[in-house]
């Protein structure tokens, strides 16, 4: 056998939109897609934890996404939906603005994000750019196509700790 | 068809163990954990082969071995008993209880097979 | 066998270790405190031997040795050659906890433990016993052999066996090694006693054993045969020749004679020369063989007394295991759960009428069965927790060089098997902490006018839908200003902070103190009572202290039973739904004008009878801002009552209904949320969250506490 850089993959990855920017999670980590439903609220958690909603059976955590990384929250509307995503063991849901597309990606193409002053990129692990397939999502599309920023799932975990910090 | 034999030990692993090697020969296991229900066990299996431990709550193999050859359809079925060690003493009282032979634990398969092809055609 | 079968056999081995132990644990203790019966005594050896049986089998040696000598000094205790008496007693202990490190050891929890010591006691024991027994085993075997015994039988004796031949006659090794060099063909002749069917055997089984290792017939001796009609078919008469290859060792050919009659001839010889050799031959007196089945056939029914087949059955039925995967059991946990809750709604909806038709109240009971059912699989008592500490506190004693009576209530209070197994390190913990914190030296306790020996207390209970264990101690309790010293120390509070004693004593379990290293000699234990916090949370539960000067202190965990059904009521507040768990409600209060009295803006009492009950809003506590601040005489008062810190009134806007819920712990998902026991999915599919009333009760009044003391206000 011959030795080989590492090969580019093509991971699947599920796009949507919030605040008007275009992310990115990978598709293994997701369980489903639903339908915005206001979730129960909870006492003493921070504001991106928007409360618990019931999904087969399961309490589960709704988590503001746009808060989470550092956006202002989401003002929802008639497309907005929650993401479940498998963080872990644990699952969670999270609120984004519209979704937007399943695309595939190649790794090699994934850029680091850029060190910038005070931006919080902790939970975005790359940067890549995707050619949109169809134009009217209201994001901007041109034909150096749009940018995403793809989530880092594990990033995602909810801890108490964490919270406690925040 | 398979010969079938019970094993009555009142340990779960040692039941399995000789489940696990006796099934690999071709044998069809029914275990029970006591001589108390070994003795009910026996009488719903029919087996062809009883082998049961000595050290055993409720009812010893010894006392199991006398209940089981006391029923007369059971005089005949060969009855091995399992035992960490056996002297001459223990042997004499497995034989006079009505035992037809021994097994000294821990056993290998291979010894465990040839001990009950002497007693169980 | 494949690894994995064995691996699996092994796991089960090692439960039934652990089993044993246990076993083993409270027959010697019972031993040690002088109490212990011919049962008790057989069932330790039984678990000792049992453990002995399966180190054995998957190649435990240093198990097997030890359990080995330890069996044979529980044999000698078992034939009283050995008194079973409190002080024997407290020394098998010790050799127990050698004996469980061992099983540690072979489970790989731990290092092989140093037995030495041990095994000199257990040797010295049973080389004492020894001496005053008059005959030791070997010698009594061989005291016996000659003999018939009541069967009229005599053992057979071969000298290739592993014992002393009985006129003391030395195999010759020359003549063995010579043997073995030997590839002359075995003659071999072997007559079948009279009574050689007896016992279930078939001599032509050994006949075939021999043919398959290559033996042929070459003559059959039937000279004994009798006329037709004295011939018992149960009978053997035949006997016959064999030659087998000189290659086949003598010992493989004896093995297959191992099981053979007693009276039965059987001889094995080179064919050259000629002489057969005294320790060739395998033989036995014919002795009396007829009398070997001359038990009567009552004997059996006399055996199994008043025990029908049916029990039998029923029991032998009950006592089958099989291992299943703890998720799937939950998930049909939370599937007869939802049936429960849609029978309870069910019922709810129909008319009143319909409830006493027949088909209702046998579903609702059907249901019930198959609730408590699968709930008892998951249940099993809590004294496999607490078995762990008899020894934790035989050790502390050991180190501390304190006293200790340790007593122990509630143990077959049945836990959720989770609970169980998460609960063993914060327990340990909490024993610790007591003997070593709580409890003072025999010399202070003597001087302080106290019992020098210490008591620590061990109980569970379950209350509700919460167990409740509680470790405590009679010692000298917290010392406060020690605390708050090493606090403030630490920075965790400051200099100048006015703290309750509850407060202080709570600063114990606060992150980052650990009193281990100051205030005891007992240092290097690691982590301190922030870790059991955290532990404790991490089940859903919460963990009280409460210490008197001089008196002792008490540790409580309260933990949920996870997975339980609760009985609860579900209430309205600012648009939500919440539930508050039956077991903790006294009474629902609408209040009269002027009934409910604020005492500050945020502090408020209902008077109930006379006595004033501070009233919290769930609201305020935590911390939603409802919209409408309903009047008292628009709300509902629930007046709940919890174990630790007394009743308080919870204003609610309504109280919707009261049924049978799931409990759901909000840390599957997420994490403990302080205030909350978990979370229920009601019918509709919304969900409400279920209040931890003690929690909130606590809280509650650390809040409004230190304003208003609820006797001043009612005296």
């Amino acid at each position: 056998m011959t030795q080989e850089a590492p090969a580019a993959q093509d991971l699947k990855f599920v796009t949507f939109s919030l605040s008007g920017q275009m992310f990115g999670i990978a598709m293994t980590a997701l369980v489903e897609i639903r339908e915005w439903e206001e979730p129960t609220p909870l006492p003493g958690v921070p504001s991106y934890v928007r409360g618990v909603t019931n999904l087969r059976g399961n309490v589960v955590p709704v988590v503001g996404l746009a808060e989470r990384l550092g956006w202002p929250p989401s003002v929802t509307h008639a497309r907005s939906c929650i993401l479940v995503v498998n963080l872990d063991g644990k699952q969670a849901g999270f609120l984004v603005d519209e979704m937007n597309d399943i695309v595939s990606i190649s790794t090699a193409d994934v850029q680091p994000p850029p060190a910038l002053d005070g931006a919080d990129t902790s939970m975005i692990y790359g940067l890549v750019r995707v050619f949109d397939r169809n134009s009217d999502t209201g994001t901007k599309t041109d034909d150096r196509g749009v940018m995403v920023s793809l989530i880092d799932v594990a990033a995602l975990s909810l801890t108490r700790d964490l919270d406690a910090a925040a | 068809m398979s010969k079938r034999i019970l094993t009555v030990d009142d340990s779960a692993s040692m039941r399995m163990l000789l489940r696990v090697s006796l099934t690999a020969q071709g044998y069809d296991i029914e275990g029970a954990e006591d001589g108390v229900h070994g003795l009910a066990r026996m009488q719903e299996v029919d087996p062809d082969l009883l082998i049961t431990d000595i050290n055993m709550p409720h009812m010893d193999g010894f006392e199991l071995i006398e209940a089981v050859r006391a029923l007369p359809r059971f005089r005949g079925t060969p009855i091995l008993v399992l035992s960490t060690e056996f002297s001459e003493e223990k042997k004499t009282r497995a034989r006079s209880a009505g035992a037809t032979g021994w097994i000294t634990k821990p056993f290998d398969a291979e010894k465990l097979g040839a001990a009950i092809r002497r007693v169980c055609p | 066998m494949s690894n994995n079968e064995l691996d699996e056999i092994q796991a089960i081995f090692f439960e039934e270790c652990t089993e044993g132990l246990a076993t083993a644990e409270a027959g010697l203790s019972a031993m040690a405190s002088g109490d212990a019966s011919q049962d008790v005594i057989a069932g330790v050896f039984r678990a000792v031997h049992s453990i002995k049986g399966g180190a054995g089998a998957f190649g435990h040696d240093a198990l097997l040795a030890f359990s080995h000598a330890f069996e044979n000094v529980l044999d000698k205790v078992r034939a009283g050659d050995i008194p079973a008496n409190a002080e024997i007693g407290q020394r098998l202990l010790a050799a127990f906890d050698v004996l469980a490190d061992h099983v540690n050891a072979a489970i790989g929890r731990c290092d092989m433990p140093d037995d030495h010591q041990a095994r000199t006691m257990l040797d010295s024991l049973l080389e004492a016993a020894g001496r005053d027994a008059p005959i030791a085993e070997a010698d009594r075997t061989a005291a016996v052999a000659p003999e018939a015994d009541d069967f009229g039988f005599v053992p057979v004796v071969a000298t290739s066996l592993d014992f002393d031949t009985p006129d003391g006659a030395d195999p010759d090794a020359a003549a063995l090694a010579d043997r073995e060099a030997d590839d002359r063909p075995w003659i071999i002749t072997f007559s079948p006693s009279r009574a050689a069917m007896a016992n279930g055997a078939e001599p032509l089984l050994l006949i075939r054993e021999l043919e398959r290792m290559g033996a042929s017939v070459v003559a059959a001796d039937a000279d004994t045969l009798p006329p037709l009609r004295e011939l018992d078919p149960e009978q053997s008469y035949i006997g016959w020749t064999l030659t087998i290859s000189g290659a086949v060792d003598q010992s493989e050919i004896e093995e297959c004679f191992d099981f053979v009659a007693p009276d039965s001839r059987v001889e094995y010889r080179r064919n050259v020369p000629e002489t057969p050799d005294r320790s060739d031959a395998v033989e036995a007196d014919p002795a009396g063989s007829t009398g070997l089945h001359l038990v009567s056939d009552a004997d059996p029914a006399a055996r199994t007394g008043g025990t029908s087949t049916a029990d039998i059955k029923a029991a032998e039925t009950a006592s089958q295991t099989i291992r299943i995967d703890v998720t799937r059991l939950d998930m049909l946990l939370n599937l007869v759960g939802e049936l429960v809750i849609r029978n309870s709604i069910l019922t709810d909806r129909l008319p009143p009428e319909e409830h006493e038709k027949v088909e209702l109240p046998q579903l609702g009971r059907l249901t019930r069965e198959i609730q408590d059912n699968v709930m008892s699989l998951r249940a099993q008592p809590i004294r496999q927790a607490f078995s762990r500490v008899p020894r934790i506190v035989r050790e502390l004693c050991a180190t501390t060089e304190k006293q200790v009576n340790l007593e122990v209530q509630g143990e077959t209070t049945e836990v959720d098997k989770s609970v169980i197994e998460k609960i063993g390190e914060p327990l340990t913990h909490m024993i610790r902490n007591a003997i070593d914190h709580g409890l003072e030296s025999p010399d202070e306790r003597a001087a302080a006018g106290k019992n020098p020996i210490g008591t620590v207390r061990l109980s569970a209970e379950q209350k509700g839908a919460r167990i409740v264990i509680r470790v405590s101690d009679d010692g000298r309790g917290i010392d406060r200003e020690r605390v708050r010293q090493k606090a403030i120390e630490k920075g965790i509070i400051g200099a100048d902070a006015s703290l309750s004693d509850d407060e202080i004593d709570n600063l114990i379990c606060a992150p980052g103190f650990s009193t281990a290293e100051t205030i005891s000699n007992i240092s290097g234990r690691g982590v301190g009572m922030d870790v059991v916090r955290t532990n404790v949370e991490a089940l859903g539960g919460r963990i009280d202290i409460f210490s008197t000067p001089g008196q002792g202190t008490s540790f409580t965990m309260v933990l949920p039973l996870t997975l339980a059904i609760l009985d609860g009521m579900i209430v309205q507040l600012a648009g939500q739904r919440y539930v508050v768990p039956l077991s903790h409600v006294i009474e629902s209060i609408s209040p009269q004008p002027g009934q409910v009295k604020a005492l500050s803006p945020r502090s408020e009492v209902i008077d109930l009878r006379g006595n004033y009950v501070p009233v919290c809003r769930v609201s305020d506590l935590f911390g939603l801002h409802a919209n409408d601040r309903r009047s008292p005489e628009e709300s509902l008062v629930i007046i709940v009552e919890s174990e630790i810190a007394g009743c308080i009134g919870l204003m609610v806007d309504s109280i919707d209904d009261r049924r049978e819920l799931v409990v759901k712990s909000l840390d599957q998902h997420l994490y403990p949320i302080s205030g909350l026991s978990g979370a229920t999915i009601l019918g509709d599919g919304s969900i409400a969250l279920i209040l931890d009333i003690d929690a909130l009760v606590s809280s509650a009044q650390a809040a409004g506490g230190s304003k208003f003391t609820l006797k001043g206000v009612a005296a």
